[in-house]
């Protein structure tokens, strides 16, 4: 069966039905998958300055689960944590697969790139002469080689919490490495298992990536605002705000980010959807943002000063102001967005409208 | 005198590096060492108490809501809050099932491929070389164990997010208690997980670690540590003096009560500057890597002085387990961890449903914030891999300095000032290691004592 382009995006974006993109994976895209992918494009999947926690992310994943995925979706050459050989020249043999199959392989990098002592920090095995091998020189060797590199996690696309202040081994994300013929981002802390698996099958079906954000990250699944879907935004709207744990109310007092972070968990879930932060009563991380953790820290305290449309407004004025937006059908999504392209430093208002003209003419296009 | 270095050693937690010397098909010295560093303690310095929880269970993954409730109760110490006993029971559940999903990723994902032929089910799991004795119709049947046991590994992730909103690196779990808003449905949800696990541990945990006792016999004659066990105790219960897995000290034969003020932290091999040796103090984290008897990024924990193994084991002495006690001096081996592993997962899954059942509906989950009234603190707290102690300094509300000793770091420990080697290179001295079965057989005895590595240094 032929699983078109967009077929395939509509069945991975999220909010078209709560379950996700999971379910939806049983049918179709299993079967396009068995036809098109299985035994194509091996994986190397490196692990450098990063928790596990990406990889651990990746085992929760339901449908298709850690079998399915092994056993008909990806072709998974390498992993330290999960693959059973242990023997000699594991480093060599990693270097002779990618010149075998230069330009036709991907390189999944977890963890960030330490650089201090000239990556001597991150040693991620050793060559034939018992040399060391760093992590950032085995990304930079490998990558260059890869058709496709693929950042797993904020550590590796942006640096995330490895590379945070007083940042002591030097750490940098992906894209301040070098750069690579194609990258890719997957961020999350760790990112939701689906957003991986979807990424990656799109890449595998399509041999191109998903459109991508200006932070280099699939759409499909960081294209809105958690905000936009928050199940406790009737009471931001109203104004009725948490003011401790474990309360009911909106959890910008106590830290929530939810106003700034690109993903799509509100409607996603997490763990075969039995939750996520906030309906756990948790406020939002951000941890999709590149600036997490330094730009959201202290990560209980309310959002501290939003600039946008011109005007610096707290987060008390933000809320007026969001409200105001809705009454006048602007809509909560618009104002979210105009807020979080303002908060980190993003690129400019004016790029993102660009950006929006276009995949509307795209829109009309197709 | 023949080397060996396996660089990297698969299927632990972070970056290892085992390198041994041996003569006459035994293991004369062995040398662990972390190989990666990040300074996780400086980057949780220099910020508010209240991200701690954040941060730390950020360092690793199967320690992670174990990193995550230190952190939150070194903050409720420094603000003198009491949480409440629904908070407690409510931890006490949540931390329960972070040990079983990380004992049965550990023996099913980690360990099986050293024992067993490797499913012919792409390139990860090209199988190991050596002495392999279940194969065939036996693999096959560890095969799908392995299968359904990463369904048990997706259930339990799934309990952890019922309470915890979601797994790897929950949410929910704040200073003060929990942010969780709790209702007879989660509940009941986490009472069929429970259930479901318990099921698996009954049916086919335990059983598959007792066939691969019978399988390998002489698996409880190595990898034998130096014996001295150390634990601080985990789950208190309302209402006992003693908590459901009772602490311990077990030193050179002498039993004794655990005493955070006995324990030193050396750096001599590790790529430190020298700080000195007070936890408390010491967080010299300058990078040293020039030095002459450094080979870790390491540091070397020691309790009066000695170095212990912390872990599933210890604390199944200290329980006294009758299966764990009929091992006798065999529990100190290869399958006496892992049997203590499967017992600690089987005794956490049975008593959860006690705990369940005391949770209150009415009672609330978190106390307030309060402003930090002290400038130090120090809580040592049980974990999936053994025994953790996080120290803090403040001033005001901002964390001054943060030290943590996770259990890895007990038992991957290099060599110290005295030259004792660590609990894993204590372990693979004196291994018989005949020619071409080296990495096989240096690989479960590593393997036994969980390495985490992103722990150990963090």
């Amino acid at each position: 069966m032929e699983l078109s382009r967009r077929k395939f995006i509509q069945l991975c974006t999220a909010g078209l039905a709560a379950v996700g993109i999971s379910q939806s994976y049983v049918g179709q895209v299993a079967e396009a998958f068995a036809k098109s992918v299985a035994g194509e494009m091996p994986i190397i999947w490196l692990q450098g300055a990063g928790c596990n926690g990406c990889s651990a992310s990746l085992l929760h994943s339901v449908h298709p689960d850690y079998r399915e995925l092994l056993t008909s979706i990806i072709n998974l050459h390498y992993h330290p944590h999960l693959m059973a050989e242990e023997s000699d020249n594991l480093i060599e043999r990693l270097r002779k697969l990618a010149r075998e199959k230069e330009g036709k392989f991907i390189l999944v990098v977890e963890g960030a790139l330490p650089q201090a002592a000239g990556g001597m920090v991150n040693v991620v095995g050793e060559d034939a002469s018992g040399k060391a091998v760093p992590f950032v020189s085995l990304v930079k060797e490998l990558g260059g080689k890869a058709d496709t590199v693929i950042a797993v996690g904020t550590c590796a696309a942006f640096g995330g919490v490895a590379a945070a202040a007083p940042n002591p081994s030097d750490c940098v994300g992906i894209n301040n490495l070098v750069s690579f013929r194609r990258v890719m981002n997957i961020s999350g802390c760790p990112p939701h298992p689906d957003w991986i698996v979807g990424s990656l099958a799109h890449l595998l079906l399509y041999k191109e990536l998903p459109e991508l954000d200006d932070f280099g990250r699939a759409k499909m699944f960081y294209g809105g605002v958690i905000h936009d879907n928050c199940p406790r935004r009737q009471y931001f709207d109203n104004s009725k705000f948490a003011r401790n744990f474990s309360e009911p109310g909106c959890l910008l007092e106590i830290g929530c980010r939810g106003p700034m972070a690109y993903a799509d968990c509100s409607v996603r879930l997490y763990n075969n959807g039995v939750n996520w932060c906030i309906k756990s009563g948790a406020p939002c991380l951000s941890c999709t943002h590149p600036n997490f953790p330094d730009g959201v820290s202290p990560f209980y305290s309310r959002m501290p000063i939003i600039e946008f449309g011109g005007i610096t407004a707290t987060a008390d004025t933000f809320g007026k102001v969001a409200v105001t937006a809705t009454i006048l059908g602007l809509g909560a999504h618009l104002t979210g967005n105009i807020l979080a392209g303002r908060v980190g430093n993003f690129k400019k208002l004016a790029k993102e409208k660009k950006v929006k003209a276009k995949k509307a003419k795209d829109g009309e296009e197709a | 005198m023949a080397t060996l270095s396996i660089n990297p050693m698969h299927r632990v937690t972070g970056h290892l590096k085992v390198a041994v010397e041996m003569e006459g098909g035994k293991i004369t010295t062995a040398h662990c060492s972390g190989t990666a560093f990040r300074g996780w303690e400086l980057i949780m310095s220099n910020r508010d108490i209240t991200d701690m929880v954040q941060l730390a269970q950020r360092m690793c993954t199967p320690c992670s809501v174990g990193n995550s409730l230190a952190s939150a109760m070194i903050a409720e110490q420094m603000m003198q809050l009491v949480v409440t006993a629904n908070a407690r029971r409510l931890r006490n559940i949540v931390l329960a099932v972070s040990y079983i999903q990380s004992h049965i990723h550990h023996f099913y994902r980690l360990t099986m491929p050293d024992y067993m032929e490797a499913p012919a089910t792409g390139p990860l799991f090209t199988g190991q070389v050596g002495d392999i004795r279940i194969k065939g119709n036996e693999a096959k049947v560890y095969h799908e164990h392995y299968w359904l046991a990463d369904q048990a590994y997706r259930t339990a992730g799934e309990m952890l997010a019922i309470f915890g909103g979601k797994f790897p690196h929950m949410g929910a779990q704040v200073p003060g208690g929990w942010a969780e808003l709790l209702n007879a449905q989660k509940i009941i949800a986490m009472e069929a997980g429970r259930r479901e696990l318990l099921e698996f541990i009954n049916q086919i945990y335990l059983p598959d670690v007792q066939k691969l006792m019978e399988r390998y016999p002489e698996a409880l004659n190595i990898g034998k540590s130096a014996g001295n066990f150390l634990a601080f105790g985990a789950f208190p219960r309302q209402g006992d003096t003693e908590p459901f897995l009772p602490g311990g000290v077990l030193l050179e034969g002498q039993s004794d009560v655990p005493d955070l003020g006995k324990i030193t932290e050396d750096s001599t091999c590790a790529w430190y500057q020298d700080g000195g040796t007070n936890p408390t103090q010491s967080l010299a984290l300058e990078i040293a890597m020039d030095k002459s008897q450094g080979y870790s990024w390491v540091k070397a924990p020691r309790y009066a002085g000695k170095p212990m193994e912390v872990g599933p084991l210890a604390r199944m002495l200290f329980k006294r387990t009758k299966e764990i006690e009929q091992l006798g001096v065999q529990a100190n081996s290869v399958m006496g961890r892992h049997l203590a592993r499967v017992v600690e997962a089987q005794l956490l899954a049975k008593e959860m449903g006690n705990w369940l059942a005391e949770l209150n509906l009415k009672e609330p989950l978190a106390v307030k914030l309060q402003p930090v009234q002290g400038s130090e603190g120090a809580v040592a707290l049980e974990m999936p891999g053994g025994t953790a102690m996080h120290w803090v300094k403040t001033e005001g509300n901002q964390v001054i300095s943060y030290n943590i000793i996770a259990p890895a770091t007990w038992n991957v420990s290099p060599r110290d000032a005295a030259g004792q080697p660590g609990p894993v290179e204590g372990a693979l001295q004196g291994l018989a290691v005949p020619a071409g079965q080296e990495r096989l057989l240096i690989g479960r005895v590593v393997r036994s004592f969980d390495p985490c590595l992103d722990c150990a240094v963090h």
